[in-house]
């Protein structure tokens, strides 16, 4: 059971908002006592263990050229297997134009709960609730995930990058 | 060729938002309803659009919520499309939604399904996705232009500084937001219509909604404005060091 992060890139550079899910899904792997991981699809040019300094523990790159041009679908299914190989229990992108296109689509295909504008960590003393923005930002409601595997999709800038030491 | 246009009932944009039962719910109370701005602006017109440059485009509207949602999808039959399906359940997360839609689809064969590109009330931007896997179709997400030649769909959509266009083939789900179209008003000849248009009410398939709201709450309220005197330049410096904490 571990915490996987969906890194999305953009030719080849990790874009800043999923430096914010990394560091957003570490800190729900510390809750949980677990590891983070990281996803990275297509080629990268950036040094991707050096994002161990943002607590992800271990990086899975899947290298393939269809996988350098964004497709919902095509990412959706990768994304669908890396979670079943490493038996993640929770999954976590950033809410940017890409993870608004794959983590509704892994939702319906893992028939995992989704909290899509997520802008705390879960609150795990009463199962697994997280707390987002609705009504355009005028009111916030506190979801429950009442799946096995949970995604949440982070809104950019609502968490904290926090860079320590460390490689993944 | 078949459009299936997602329809969703929200609170007008000037509504109050407040909540009741131990804050659980929203309060509906002098609640003006509104389709989802969305769907009406840029979903459903661009749908329109297409069925006046082709007039064997068939346009259905579907909506997922209870009676009182038929005054929203009237209004939308009023703007266009041929026929309306209003699933007899009330939403309770966009899974269910979207399974909902996605049931309904399947049994119809829709060459396009449109939703906005979120509702103004959630803010999920998730339905479009969970349909197109549903469906097992291809999703384009965010769109600001939708064209079409023959089977094959011309998009752009947004990126982080930009937008990328894409060429896709039919069957395609396609959440539209802000450039896909201009919003219309419905004339009388449209209103008049819509009374006789078909409505078709179906029950809802079983299926388990995914998550639950626990409840809501409100941010905090803005601190009153401090004013100073402009000759007390040592209290203005005091201020935005102690407490605004800006210098």
């Amino acid at each position: 059971m571990s915490v996987l992060i969906f890194i999305d890139s953009s030719e080849g550079h990790v874009k800043k908002a999923s430096l914010e899910a990394i560091s957003y899904g570490a800190a729900i792997a510390k809750q949980l006592n677990t590891t983070a991981e990281g996803v990275v699809l297509g080629s990268a040019t950036d040094d991707l263990a050096a994002l161990g300094k943002y607590g992800v523990k271990k990086i899975h790159q899947v290298n393939n050229d269809l996988l350098d041009h964004f497709d919902s679908q095509v990412y959706t299914s990768v994304i669908a297997q890396v979670a079943e190989s490493t038996g993640a229990k929770v999954i976590v992108f950033s809410n940017n134009v890409d993870g608004k296109a794959v983590a509704p689509r892994l939702s319906a295909r893992l028939k995992a709960a989704l909290v899509s504008g997520a802008v705390a960590l879960p609150d795990a003393s009463k199962g697994f609730v997280v707390r987002k923005t609705v009504f355009s930002g005028k009111a916030f409601a506190n979801i429950s995930l009442n799946t096995d595997i949970k995604i949440i999709a982070l809104n950019p800038n609502a968490y904290k990058v926090e860079a320590s030491e460390g490689t993944a | 060729m078949k459009i299936l246009v997602c329809i969703s009932k929200t609170p007008d944009t000037t509504a109050k938002i407040a909540f009741t039962g131990n804050n659980t719910k929203f309060d509906t109370n002098g609640v003006q309803w509104i389709i989802n701005p969305y769907d009406e602006w840029y979903s459903l017109v661009r749908a329109i659009e297409l069925k006046e440059k082709d007039a064997s485009v068939i346009i259905h509207l579907i909506t997922v919520g209870l009676a009182d949602t038929e005054p929203i999808i009237r209004k939308a039959l009023a703007l266009g499309g041929d026929e309306a399906i209003r699933v007899n359940a009330d939403s309770q997360d966009s899974f269910y939604i979207a399974s909902q839609i996605a049931e309904v689809a399947k049994q119809n064969s829709y060459d396009l399904v449109f939703t906005g590109k979120e509702t103004i009330d959630y803010n999920g931007s998730s339905v479009g996705g969970m349909v197109a896997e549903l469906l097992d179709m291809p999703y384009v997400s965010l769109a600001t232009k939708f064209e079409l030649s023959g089977n094959k769909a011309t998009v752009n959509r947004e990126i982080e500084g930009g937008e990328e266009a894409c060429e896709v083939q039919l069957p395609l789900v396609v959440s539209c937001a802000k450039g896909v179209a201009e919003q219309r008003i419905p004339n009388m000849r449209g209103i008049m219509a819509a009374r006789t248009k078909p409505l078709k009410v179906v029950e809802p398939a079983n299926v388990n909604a995914l998550t639950s709201i626990q409840n809501f709450d409100l941010p905090p309220a803005k601190a009153g404005v401090k004013l100073v005197s402009p000759d007390n330049v040592e209290e203005l410096v005091r201020l935005l060091h102690e407490e605004a904490k800006v210098i």
